[in-house]
């Protein structure tokens, strides 16, 4: 009994210790305590446009969820889907090397001092063993950092950095003011509500949202955004947590950022039927139909290249950009 | 327990902390039987300061201060924390014995107040993201709770002026705070400015978009993206 005490005990010390310390990287980051190599702190002189541009381009930043440990999609449901999308809208330029909870962009298996304890999680989280969740765990506090008003300031700036480099690698034409859709899955929702108003404010060009089932916080940046499609599925036990602990998405908070964005029309919800956040019948499931013919992947992945393209049924019409 | 530690003399700082959290001894007896109880108020209050300020740093990485100076602006905190309490303590008594008439012995007044720093020990807890500010709020109603309870228990002082110290305590502590704040405050603004390096902007937000635009108007180059965007220098935890 006494071991099995000690044994949790340990545990929870070393989870608030963790949580602790997750502020330490973007802050230590933003205060010049290390190297930051692939953004920086400083404002950004980008490039203007140089080539012809074809009126309907766009670029899709895949924000990856919280169970990312790579700066590439490695989760094979993220991968397949992003394929998908990649066939649907050919036209579209996806960009998918980000790790949105870093950042210097700088995987928990890259270049870091605890990169060998993060390759034997990563090793666990293949093989499904329960430590492989620690790299969840870890990842889910950088969502709380950004959601923290404290820390959302100097992180999202750090965010911003890593998502316009991200644009560059791309090819993005800036100063052309194509449109950026930043795509964000569950965590990496509350990453692109805390970069999207200062990504379009570098870019001078609309940034829309797409969180699919984005948990998020009633965040500033969404006064600002153009507009933010969030999708979510009613067995989403997940998403529907997002929206309990964060007391500014509650309906009673009026004057909350979110609230505030959701009355001015700038916010449309998409349901997707009993879609739960992971797993079998989930929103990236390609086996559970949702007609006998199209997947669950195949209806989600149908909605993203609607909103996308602006042909989406249910969307309303975007407006004209100033 | 009790009687080891005291046979000893010396009581340990851990030990007393150690009592409040487990509740196997009363830290406040504990400090009133041993002989160097000063000692191990003021390192109380220290450590409490300095978790306090720890919980409270993002003030500090917001300014872009550096390592060394970091520190050395934690350490000043927790300096003027144990400065804001021998004040605090002195007035306190003052108004106790002057104003309420009662008959509240120094020493004790300087132990229950010093215990009641005990839950700011969990200071450091502030700096968690998300929960951080809430905890911090609660830490300083446990403080001041506490303090209430004690000084309603200390020998000399009668029930009707237990309820007034608990009830007007926190009135008092704004009273005081009040007529002592701006001249504090300047100080230990002075003193971190100095400590930190720099010309401190308390509100974090403030802070960033300065120095952003300061940064952005200092710095034109245009940043180089890598192949693959990850990082071949960086380290970070």
């Amino acid at each position: 009994m006494n071991f099995i005490v000690a044994v949790l005990s340990l545990f929870a010390i070393a989870l608030v210790m963790m949580a602790v310390l997750a502020p330490l990287e973007s802050l230590g980051w933003w205060a010049g305590w290390f190297p930051s190599p692939s953004a920086d702190r400083h404002g950004l002189s980008l490039d203007p446009v140089t080539g012809p541009l074809s009126s309907d381009s766009r670029f899709v930043v895949f924000l990856t969820g919280i169970g990312s440990m790579k700066a590439e999609v490695h989760i094979p449901e993220e991968r397949v889907f992003l394929d998908h999308l990649i066939v649907r809208l050919p036209q579209i330029e996806i960009v998918d090397d980000i790790y949105p909870y870093s950042v210097t962009n700088t995987a928990l298996t890259g270049n870091r001092i605890f990169s060998a304890f993060w390759r034997l999680v990563f090793r666990g989280k293949e093989a499904r063993r329960p430590w492989g969740l620690i790299g969840n765990v870890r990842n889910m506090f950088q969502v709380m950092v950004s959601s923290d008003h404290r820390y959302g300031v100097m992180y999202d700036r750090g965010t911003t950095e890593i998502v316009l480099h991200g644009l560059a690698r791309h090819g993005y034409p800036f100063g052309s003011g194509t449109p950026v859709y930043l795509l964000g899955y569950s965590g990496g929702g509350q990453i692109a509500m805390g970069c999207a108003s200062l990504v379009a404010e570098k870019l001078n060009a609309p940034v829309r949202i797409i969180s699919l089932a984005g948990v998020f916080c009633s965040d500033p940046g969404q006064v600002d955004v153009e507009h933010i499609y969030h999708i979510h599925g009613s067995r989403d036990k997940v998403e529907r947590l997002g929206r309990i602990i964060f007391p500014g998405r509650w309906p009673i908070m009026k004057n909350s950022f979110w609230n505030q964005a959701r009355e001015e029309d700038r916010v449309t919800i998409i349901h997707m039927g009993d879609m739960t956040h992971n797993g079998p019948g989930s929103y990236l499931d390609a086996d559970t139909t949702v007609d006998g013919v199209h997947s669950y992947l195949d209806k989600t992945v149908e909605e993203i290249a609607g909103i996308v393209t602006e042909t989406g049924a249910s969307l309303p019409p975007i407006p004209e950009q100033a | 327990m009790i009687a080891s530690l005291v046979a000893a003399s010396r009581v340990q700082v851990w030990d007393i902390i150690a009592a409040f959290f487990t509740g196997s001894a009363d830290p406040i007896e504990l400090l009133s039987s041993a002989a160097n109880w000063r000692s191990l108020v003021i390192w109380l209050v220290v450590l409490a300061g300095l978790s306090e300020a720890i919980g409270q740093s993002v003030v500090l990485f917001a300014n872009q201060v550096k390592p060394m100076r970091f520190v050395l602006s934690l350490l000043i905190s927790a300096l003027l924390n144990a400065v804001n309490f021998l004040i605090w303590v002195t007035l306190f008594w003052l108004f106790s014995t002057r104003i309420l008439a009662a008959a509240v012995p120094s020493k004790m007044l300087f132990i229950v107040i010093g215990v009641s720093y005990i839950p700011l020990l969990l200071g450091f807890l502030g700096f968690l993201p998300y929960a951080g500010q809430p905890i911090l709020q609660i830490l300083y109603v446990w403080s001041y709770g506490l303090m209430a309870v004690y000084i309603g228990r200390l020998d000399g002082v009668e029930f009707n002026q237990a309820v007034s110290l608990a009830v007007i305590g926190l009135v008092s502590v704004l009273f005081i705070r009040a007529l002592t704040g701006r001249l504090l405050n300047s100080i230990a603004h002075w003193a971190m400015d100095v400590t930190s390096g720099r010309k401190l902007m308390l509100d974090v937000n403030e802070a960033v978009t300065q120095i952003t635009l300061a940064m952005t108007n200092n710095k034109p180059d245009a940043p180089q993206s890598t192949e693959n965007g990850q990082s071949d220098e960086g380290k970070s935890s």
